[in-house]
């Protein structure tokens, strides 16, 4: 009867989702109420399914379909990880979107667009088998273009579309590399795949599905530009969720799944330091503070494929921690920028500073949860960071190591630049104020709790381990 | 007691809660009480003189380790404290009381006093828990949480100007970053994370590079050349008490502390070989630059801070000459740096809360108005450039007697140095407290500072003399017992008198130069000005003065550049996505176009064509 959490987790945001523009109907407030309790319902049956991957009895159910095909949920480690990672800062982002969002019009649309993308994540993460795991994809791709047109005009529009296209051509070659594996095995249950030796041309073609939803170079490009759309959706598409997707398949497939040759434990890493790089080198010309955060994203991304792909404990670990802590922290970062904005209606550096005495809050949570993203202790960036560089280390690859301090050396750079740009310096909006409670409580909970979580990393770490001994 | 003390803090985790958290906690409560002047000052002062009772309690009990719980995957929390850290420990938690001290009484009324104490003391309990970690992550986790209060810090009354903050943090976040790429790679190679665990790694290979990375972390947060600009810069920006306390004091003792460890506890360098020399030579170059960029200021706090640059080369020097010996010379040298640049800092806060300036061509004569500031100037300064009878004259001479055993081009860099900096103490010692008064007619009611911010300068001034006169005191403190490991026993008196010698005569050079500028010029402030016009040091000094020596500005034109080509490539992944797959399209659609234009014949054709495509590629396959 428990494994019934895993499906009511993806069930109820999925199907509340389409409730709610009916909620909305009725009233404002109560389909706002309604959103957050779908997503919470989500997190709390993440929750529910952690004793048993302690005890080492993960929820799992296996529905049987006519023509030999089912369909089955898992709630192992990796998944609880995942699903608990991105429905908590998704409900803090829910939040911080009834202060963001009130005044706009379409927010029918958007808070069912918002759950049914949570509720494909959850679906996602605790799906096994390919197929179920490409329509959950699918479905956040479409999410992800309605709330990236959110505002409605050309740019936006044109961004979306953009992001849509990339994404859906990225899943599409994926869906021919699971094709592919089907033709190998003869199933699409990863269950029944676990060891299996897949081809490499199979391996390329869902790093391709992988690397444009993870936004990595050169699949990167939409990123920045989804830039355009509202901060919490920018936040909960590009820092918490969506670009977590690409990493958590990798940890799914190539990690935990199949068995894939050596090479790729080397050509994965070089991707990501080219990635790592050169993003982190843009951020650092860049003047509009949402791109600069959203090339940060796909350099800080780079460092979890790193982890990922490195092929021992150490760096699966680490990958794992820098998914919470960089959700966590740039969700925090994303949302602090969507206060400034909000207030001063530009997004160009250049033209700001000094607002940390306007937003002392803001500029608080701000430089917290820039803290972590540098990986500076005892924020929780630092240990995934750590692992993450030993992992690559002692799998022998120094030269990628020390390439890596080089970008987390730009890190520091950029986001200090973005730090002392935006809130120090002499003051440019003197009639700026800080953001509503509601938005300025949500960035304080994620900077605060981007300490916490360093304080008790010990905690998340133990789970993430049992992911990586699940293998 | 103290005994009592050690027995209590080697328990499970008291030494972190003791050591570490409790000066944590002391921080927030001090930030609590910002609005209550004397709950403050009291609660900074008991926490502080705590923590010295409880440092000599450790020194008391000896030595032991202790595991804490809680650590992450990959980590492992060990402390240990043992003979060598316990001195530091000590030594750090005494001079954190005088500052203390001395800041409690400098912040009264000062508005951001609570924040500046919270960061202090988060500083201190890192600084802490990094000298008693054995567990290079732990010590990492702490070493690079100093980061955090130190940007505080300087923002502090300092927001609209938060150039230098970003300077610190860059050039700090590189050493740091370093640090943590040089501790991944030799707990790799060393296969635990554990120094006490540790077999010295040999200098060859990857192990090599683990040496080079963690050793510029560690001089980075020294403030050795070339990560020192920002301290100069933060002489500037940043109050006094911050000079005080962080470059001038803890940052310089984690630093020196740690790259002792690394020659001492887990590298095995080679006296003479590669690397000894490439460190001393930093040394050397540190030491030389440091001073003749001191000699040209005109700023009191700038000019310290140049020599504060100056000192660390000395400390470098000495560590670098590889053998456990020259590692105690130069922590000699630091024992007293600490004491008189602490002390000069500190006369040079009270000097500028006085006058309300520490614009040296603004200052003069305050020898009659402060005569105990000025009185303890010039113990410190006398023992910051080595005068004999003072503390300062032996650590120098036990460091250049080393010295001379590794080279001579060595000696004469730090006796070059030695020259240059009594040059530059005179021209500040004379411009600040002799000649004629400056100051605005308004602001010359200039009167001696209150008693209680002259107690830790008295202090200072005095251990500096104490330990002149009986040098064998500091030295038994650092150097014990004669088991294998531990250094010679040091005689108390220099052992080469020639060398004594020559460094006496490089002072009297030095004051001969000084009375010639004054002669020349008429102004202490400019008698240094021959030397600054010298033929081809002119323009050097010109370079410099435009920043072109600042690796900083180095980094940054290299990151600049760098950034240009990535933006450069960004923009041309853009064009593909935006503009030439679109175009591609939209012509391949043009074209196709063409053909849809209702004729049968030509719908026929391509239906042909199509199936001809197809079954060649079936062909292909099934072949």
């Amino acid at each position: 009867m428990n494994e019934w959490i895993l499906v009511a987790g993806i069930l109820t945001p999925l199907s509340g989702a389409l409730l709610l523009p009916l909620f909305g109907r009725i009233s404002a407030k109560f389909r706002n109420i309604m959103a957050l309790i779908f997503v919470a319902v989500a997190f709390l049956c993440a929750a529910c399914a952690l004793p048993g991957v302690f005890a080492g009895e993960p929820l799992s159910i296996r529905v049987a379909l006519p023509l030999g095909l089912s369909f089955g949920f898992c709630g192992d480690a990796l998944a609880v990880f995942m699903a608990m990672t991105a429905s908590f800062v998704s409900f803090i982002i829910v939040l911080y979107s009834l202060g963001y969002i009130k005044g706009y019009e379409n927010q029918n649309e958007y808070y069912m667009m918002i759950c049914l993308f949570i509720g494909a994540m959850m679906g996602l993460v605790y799906s096994t088998n390919l197929i179920m795991i490409y329509t959950f994809w699918e479905i956040s791709s479409l999410c992800c273009w309605r709330l990236i047109g959110f505002y409605r005009t050309e740019i936006t529009v044109q961004r979306a579309n953009k992001a849509f296209i990339v994404t859906v051509l990225g899943a599409l070659i994926m869906l021919v590399g699971f094709l592919g594996i089907f033709g190998e095995t003869g199933t699409f249950e990863l269950t029944a795949m676990k060891g299996t030796h897949i081809p490499s041309w199979t391996v390329v073609l869902i790093l391709f599905g992988i690397l444009s939803k993870s936004a990595t170079f050169p699949l990167h490009s939409w990123l920045p530009d989804a830039g355009v759309a509202p901060s919490p959706v920018t936040s909960l598409l590009h820092a918490a969720v969506l670009v977590k997707i690409g990493v958590y398949a990798y940890a799914r497939f190539f990690v935990l799944t199949f068995t894939i040759d050596q090479a790729f434990t080397t050509v994965v890493p070089i991707i990501a330091a080219v990635s790592a790089l050169i993003s982190a080198g843009a951020a650092f010309r860049e003047n509009d503070m949402k791109r600069v955060v959203a090339y940060s994203t796909i350099s800080q991304l780079a460092f979890i494929l790193l982890g990922l792909s490195c092929g021992n404990e150490v760096g699966f670990v680490g990958g794992l921690l820098y998914i919470l802590a960089h959700s966590v922290a740039k969700g925090g970062l994303f949302l602090c920028c969507g206060i400034v904005e909000h207030n001063i209606h530009t997004k160009d550096i250049t033209k700001m500073g000094g607002l940390a005495k306007n937003m002392p809050f803001t500029a608080a949570a701000f430089i917290l949860c820039a803290f972590s993203v540098m990986g500076i202790p005892p924020f929780s960036g630092f240990y995934a960071k750590h692992l993450v560089i030993e992992g690559i280390i002692s799998s022998g690859n120094v030269g990628l190591g020390a390439v890596f301090i080089l970008g987390a050396v730009m890190t520091v750079l950029y986001l200090t630049r973005l730090f002392v740009k935006i809130f120090l310096g002499p003051q440019t909006f003197s009639e700026a104020k800080e953001g509503t409670t509601i938005m300025v409580v949500s960035v304080m909970i994620l900077a605060v709790m981007s300490l916490l979580l360093g304080i008790f990393m010990y905690l998340p770490s133990q789970l993430a381990s049992m992911a990586w001994g699940g293998m | 007691m103290l005994n009592s003390v050690g027995e209590f803090l080697s328990g499970g985790v008291n030494l972190l809660l003791c050591m570490v958290i409790l000066p944590a906690v002391c921080g927030v409560l001090l930030w609590l009480f910002r609005k209550n002047y004397i709950l403050q000052a009291v609660t900074a002062l008991v926490s502080a003189a705590a923590n010295l009772i409880f440092a000599l309690g450790i020194l008391n009990y000896g030595e032991f380790s202790a595991s804490i719980p809680g650590a992450p995957f990959g980590f492992e929390y060990s402390m240990r404290v043992f003979d060598f850290s316990t001195r530091f420990i000590v030594f750090t938690a005494f001079v954190f009381l005088l500052i203390v001290l001395y800041t409690v009484t400098n912040l009264k009324g000062v508005k951001f006093s609570g924040l500046y104490l919270l960061y202090l003391y988060l500083s201190f309990a890192m600084v802490n828990g990094a000298m008693m970690s054995d567990s290079l992550g732990l010590m990492l986790l702490f070493w690079e949480g100093l980061l955090a209060p130190l940007f505080g810090m300087f923002l502090l009354g300092n927001k609209a100007n938060p150039k230098t903050a970003f300077k610190a943090i860059a050039v700090q976040g590189l050493a740091v970053l370093l640090l943590m790429l040089g501790i991944i790679v030799t707990a790799h190679m060393a296969g635990t994370s554990n120094i006490s665990e540790m077999e010295k790694l040999p200098l060859t290979g990857t192990c090599l590079l683990g040496f080079i990375t963690m050793m510029l972390g560690a001089l980075g947060k020294a403030g050795s050349m070339p990560f020192h600009s920002w301290t100069v810069n933060a002489a500037d920006d940043a109050p006094t008490v911050f000079m005080t306390a962080i470059p001038g004091a803890l940052e310089k003792i984690l630093g020196i502390y740690f790259a002792a460890r690394i020659i001492g506890d887990i590298f095995e360098i080679v006296p003479g070989g590669g690397m000894s020399i490439a460190i001393m030579t930093l040394g050397t170059i540190t030491i030389v630059s440091g001073a003749a960029m001191a000699l040209i200021q005109t700023d009191m706090k700038r000019l310290l801070a140049y020599f504060a640059v100056s000192q660390t080369g000395l400390m470098v020097l000495g560590i670098g000459i590889g053998t456990i010996n020259g590692v105690f010379r130069g922590i000699f040298v630091l024992m007293n740096y600490v004491l008189f640049q602490t002390g000069l800092y500190m006369i040079c806060g009270i000097i500028e809360k006085k006058t309300g300036t520490t614009d040296l061509r603004q200052l003069g004569g305050l020898r009659k108005k402060m005569p105990v500031t000025a009185a303890c100037f010039i113990i410190c300064a006398l023992s910051a450039v080595g005068f004999p009878g003072l503390f300062g004259f032996f650590t120098n001479e036990i460091l250049f007697e080393a010295v001379s055993e590794s080279g001579i081009i060595f000696l004469v860099g730090a006796l070059l140095g030695v020259f240059l900096n009594a040059a530059a103490f005179l021209k500040m010692g004379r411009s600040v407290f002799f000649g004629e008064q400056k100051l605005p007619a308004d602001s010359r009611e200039v009167h001696e500072t209150k008693a209680v911010m002259l107690i830790p300068i008295g202090i200072l001034s005095f251990f500096c003399v104490l330990f002149g006169i009986y040098v064998k005191l500091p030295a038994d403190l650092l150097f014990w017992g004669d088991a294998e490991g531990t250094p010679q026993p040091y005689s108390g008196w220099p052992r080469l008198a020639v060398l004594a010698a020559v460094s006496v005569a490089v002072l009297l050079l030095a004051i001969a130069d000084h009375m010639y500028g004054m002669k020349k010029t008429g102004n202490a402030l400019h008698a240094a000005e021959h030397i600054h016009k010298v033929p081809g040091l002119k323009s050097i000094y010109q370079s410099a003065s435009k920043g072109w020596f600042d690796p900083y500005n180095w980094l940054m034109a290299a990151v600049g550049g760098f950034s240009d080509i990535c933006i450069r490539i960004e923009h041309g992944v853009s064009w593909i996505y935006d503009t030439a797959v679109p175009g591609l399209v939209n012509k391949t659609g043009k074209v196709l176009h063409r053909f849809d234009n209702g004729s049968l014949p030509r719908y026929l054709s391509l239906t042909v064509f199509g199936v001809v495509i197809i079954a060649v590629i079936f062909l292909v396959v099934l072949l």
